[in-house]
């Protein structure tokens, strides 16, 4: 092989977290070449945004407007049968009906279209991008990641350099292997999701039309996404141990999982499953919640799923995505422009990271501990007081990574204690919101006071709040000791002296 | 979207280390909503005045700059200039 090409960065994976970091880092002037195995436009789950992508990170991408005309479903939040009321409750994007603002809702996406806007746009910023590019390895030099080999689209093996490299290759890439770390599974959330599309389908009642809506049932819940006004998404999340009948009759388990699902079953009505094209199949995926151990090592990141998944219920997938895009691309932009050592730069990677992982996780843990109708296997055991000590000190580790592994160990116990209070606290605000389209089902102070909630809104809103007001936003420290996004959100700074 | 709000909701005015005062209360707010200073009633329901989530966050963030204890949805219950004065001095 010749000299390999060299750039300042290599982003393998072109999802959502590889656009948005690809993209933050050309912005700069940098030279991004961006690999990715397929050709886009290509079929993906997870379709349900949340309002920090969309008013936050794709402001910063520029690419707000396109996705604006793309003429996305929106939604103004979440639908939930869940818990002991047999009425869905909302969780709205907006506080209340008077103060509502320029980012409470979102949209749901099919993401062929969106991931695609995502990527040109990528190229438009100056991304070198090179679809049908499989990554084969990464090359490592004096321990340190310098560079990776892949195939381009004649077949040719071809090996490219680079200062860093960004690994959003998803939940089955390999190249996260080369950040030295291992990839710990939940022992709790070790759920499948059987899903495919229906040609029509009824919707919820105004204003709530457009809303995610996830309804528990016995055996697990479904999700209920109106994709457009003739297509709806629906999937079931079942317990692991369904995986042979999932497999033995993929279709059945997903008809039999709305059967079981009055709301869903009502809603769906007489519309048929889809079953030509690309949303013509029924799909199966491991829905594990997993993180690594190590989000970097010298020369490379991990982002999106490639660094760690969250269960499908909050729609997470695609805001976790591009908030570590954002922080990565942070991070290499500022060691790259002198003004970082590594350690720093992405010791407020992985730390604001993994905080923003664990605090979902807690409201993962509170949400599907709610007592539902029928207490059967499913949630017993996804209950709190069902975790073992094992499983919270892997939580731990796995929230803290390897870099405080020790400190971990120490707080398993406080840490079931916080779940549980959680979890109440959770249940009440819940019982007080009451029903949707509700007096009180329309105010969400009851829900955003929750701790557990305030944790998960807190960084999301600073992202949105900084898309709307754009350059020089200020925002104090997020982490003891932590940096600040830079005036124009693209690179960290060390905060200002501290205020008397 | 192509709503952006006054200049000044980008949080400029909180790059001053100025104490939080009731003056300050009152201007920061006339600020964030475009309005001419001293053109705010003490009672104004600041919702009826154009204040949104967004600006709201941007208050809350350079009122905590100055080391006062405070939150969005504690603010958001009383939105006026009286009660966010007695809310956020009196603690």
């Amino acid at each position: 092989m010749s000299a390999p090409e060299e750039f300042d960065a290599i982003v393998v994976g072109g999802g959502p977290a590889g656009a948005t970091a690809a993209t933050l880092i050309a912005d700069q002037g940098h030279r991004v070449v961006l690999l990715e195995k397929q050709r886009f436009p290509r079929y993906q789950i997870g379709e349900s945004l949340l309002p920090a992508t969309v008013h936050g990170v794709c402001r910063l991408l520029g690419a707000d407007e396109e996705i604006r005309r793309a003429g996305f479903t929106t939604k103004r939040g979440g639908s939930f049968r869940w818990g002991t009321s047999p009425e869905p409750w909302n969780f709205l994007f907006a506080l209340s009906p008077e103060l509502s603002g320029p980012t409470s809702y979102a949209y749901q996406v099919d993401r062929m279209t969106f991931d695609d806007i995502l990527l040109r746009n990528a190229a438009r910023h100056g991304v070198d991008v090179r679809e049908e590019s499989p990554v084969l390895e990464a090359v490592e030099t004096g321990g340190r990641v310098t560079g990776v080999v892949y195939t381009d689209p004649a077949g040719a093996r071809r090996e490219i350099a680079a200062a860093h490299v960004v690994d959003a290759s998803g939940s089955t890439g390999r190249l996260h292997a080369a950040a030295g770390g291992t990839r710990r599974y939940s022992e709790f959330f070790q759920n499948l999701a059987v899903f495919g599309y229906f040609a029509g389908g009824g919707r919820l009642p105004e204003p709530d039309a457009g809303n995610i809506l996830c309804a528990a049932f016995d055996e697990g819940w479904l999700w209920y996404i109106p994709l457009r006004d003739d297509l709806t998404s629906v999937g079931a999340v079942l317990n692991r141990d369904q995986a042979g009948r999932i497999q033995a009759d993929r279709e059945g388990a997903l008809r039999d999982s709305i059967r079981r699902c009055t709301i869903v079953r009502d809603l769906l009505g007489g519309a048929e499953r889809v079953t030509e094209g690309t949303y013509g199949s029924v799909r199966v995926r491991r829905d594990y919640s997993y993180a690594n151990t190590r989000f970097w090592a010298p020369g490379i990141t991990l982002v999106g799923d490639a660094a760690c998944f969250i269960d499908p219920v909050f729609s997470t997938g695609v805001h976790l995505a591009t908030y570590s895009g954002l922080l990565a691309a942070r991070s290499i932009n500022s060691v790259l422009a002198g003004e970082l050592s590594e350690e720093r730069a992405f010791g407020e990677f992985e730390g604001r990271y993994r905080r923003e992982y664990s605090v979902f996780y807690e409201f993962l843990a509170a949400f599907y501990d709610m007592r539902q109708r029928e207490e059967t296997y499913f949630w017993t055991a996804r209950k709190v007081t069902n975790m073992q000590a094992g499983d919270m000190q892997a939580f731990a580790t796995l929230v803290a990574g390897a870099s405080s592994a020790e400190t971990a160990l120490v707080g398993a116990d406080a840490l079931a204690e916080r779940f549980s209070s959680s979890s109440a606290e959770l249940t009440g605000a819940v019982e007080r919101t009451g029903a949707a389209r509700t007096q009180s089902g329309e105010r969400m102070s009851e829900l955003f006071r929750a701790p557990v909630v305030a944790d998960v809104m807190s960084e999301m809103n600073r992202i949105q709040r900084r898309g709307v007001t754009g350059p020089g936003t200020d925002e104090a420290p997020l982490l003891e000791g932590g940096l600040v996004p830079s005036a124009d959100g693209r690179r960290w700074a060390e905060p200002a002296a501290p205020q008397t | 979207m192509s709503e952006n709000p006054a200049p000044s909701a980008t949080g400029q005015g909180a790059e001053r280390s100025d104490a939080l005062t009731a003056e300050r209360i009152r201007a920061d707010v006339e600020q964030v909503l475009g309005e001419p200073a001293g053109s705010l009633g003490e009672h104004d329901n600041l919702l009826d005045r154009g204040m949104d989530s967004i600006r709201l966050m941007s208050l809350v963030e350079s009122w905590r700059k100055t080391g006062v204890e405070t939150d969005f949805i504690t603010l958001a219950e009383e939105p006026t200039v009286a009660a966010w004065t007695r809310l956020l001095l009196d603690a």
